[in-house]
């Protein structure tokens, strides 16, 4: 009887085992009140728009009271996608995040080319088409290469007090989120590709 | 027929206790990959690629986006320095430093989530900026019900409170694990019983 016991506690174990790994491994494709599920709701593809505020109406849980946010969601499964914004002289910081709520890439107006943001975000067969064609987008834009499908960008401006809170708005309203296919740059480097591809073969 | 009791028993509980230990593991994920220094909690790696599952089951059950590492890091707390529940009923003195940053954010949120209602006259959130810091680079915020000379929080209400220290810009992020970095103090003053 004892054996008995003993035997139904150890399997009773192994199947709590299986199910808490399987529950933690499981969650994050089958949560829905995670970000991105929330933000499916509520922001089409390739379309980039302020975050409302304040509460539980924000898809996003942790929001901090001094930024304004904003947020695109994109697939660069078949085109890569271009974020531009214009320039402005406060703080402000951008994270590009997969389905799953992991950070793919992240950076701020310190780190960014002269301080704008401007990020290609593609997939490596797309980036050997960028390195390919050589448009000019790639003197001025960061470059990002991931292997992702779906995602979202998000984008915080700080706005330190009040007066700020329309300049950050207007500001996240001029941001471009677009599909993008690099197209080499026409007229004056069409002749300088022949030289390129004649050189190695002898 | 003797059989199928135990084994129906077996499954409901190793479900339950399956499901229970997994939902307990999240909810105090903060055991797991988070940096801990006094009473501020902080998930370095929320972001990184090394990131553990149950960091990101909780990120997904609460619906939060990390910041990234070139974005700066959010610490949270739960308690003042001695490891008492933060309470609404209480008065606190924030002191010290934060890790070098561009800029830092400090916000109260209640027990339901929501910014702490701030007192008449006040805020109940604060930036670096608008921080009166001594000449050494330390600072000293006052969280109470009334007006306070120098950096005052103004905080109502009741129940417990957390407190949410989000670093921008910061090297730590880069660093983290070589050296603790310095985290100002939360300590506890007169409490209206």
């Amino acid at each position: 009887m004892i054996l008995r016991i003993l035997y139904f506690t150890l399997c009773t174990i192994v199947i709590a085992g299986l199910v808490h790994i399987a529950v933690v491994l499981l969650i994050p494709s089958y949560g829905s009140r995670d970000a991105y599920a929330r933000l499916s709701r509520d922001f089409p593809m390739l379309d980039f728009k302020a975050m409302p505020e304040g509460g539980s109406q924000s898809p996003i849980a942790d929001m901090d009271p001094f930024f304004a946010y904003g947020v695109c969601r994109f697939d660069i499964t078949a085109e890569g996608v271009r974020i531009a914004a214009p320039r402005i002289d406060t703080f402000w910081s951008a994270t590009i995040v997969n389905e799953d709520g992991t950070v793919v890439y992240s950076l701020n107006n310190r780190t960014a080319i002269e301080t704008r943001l401007d990020l290609l975000l593609l997939s490596p067969v797309q980036v050997l088409r960028l390195r390919e064609a050589q448009p000019p987008e790639i003197e001025n834009s960061i470059v990002v290469e991931s292997d992702m499908n779906e995602g979202f960008v998000v984008l915080r401006v700080l706005r330190p007090n009040e007066s700020w809170r329309k300049r950050a708005r207007e500001h996240i309203e001029g941001v471009k989120c677009t599909a993008y296919t690099p197209v080499a740059a026409p007229a004056q480097q069409a002749p300088e590709i022949p030289e390129a591809t004649e050189a190695p073969s002898q | 027929m003797r059989l199928i009791i135990p084994i129906v028993l077996v499954l409901v509980a190793g479900l339950f206790l399956g499901g229970a230990t997994a939902w307990y593991s999240i909810q105090h994920a903060h055991r797991i990959g988070a940096i801990n220094i006094g009473p501020w909690t902080a998930f370095p790696f929320a972001s990184a690629d090394q990131v553990d599952p149950y960091t990101i089951a909780r990120g997904v059950a609460e619906g939060t986006v990390p910041l990234g590492a070139t974005e700066g890091l959010s610490f949270e707390a739960f308690t003042d320095s001695q490891g008492r529940e933060l309470s609404l009923a209480c008065e606190y003195r924030i002191e010290g430093a934060t890790p070098p940053a561009k800029l830092w954010t400090l916000v109260t949120h209640d027990s339901a989530g929501r910014p702490v209602t701030p007192a008449p006259g006040g805020k109940s959130a604060i930036h670096s900026n608008a921080v009166v810091h001594f000449p050494d680079g330390t600072f000293m915020i006052d969280l109470a019900r009334y007006p306070r000379p120098g950096n005052w929080l103004a905080i109502s209400g009741d129940g417990a409170f957390r407190m949410v220290l989000r670093i921008y810009d910061t090297p730590v992020t880069s660093s983290a694990g070589s050296a603790p970095p310095p985290m100002p103090r939360i300590v506890r003053e007169t409490c209206a019983s």
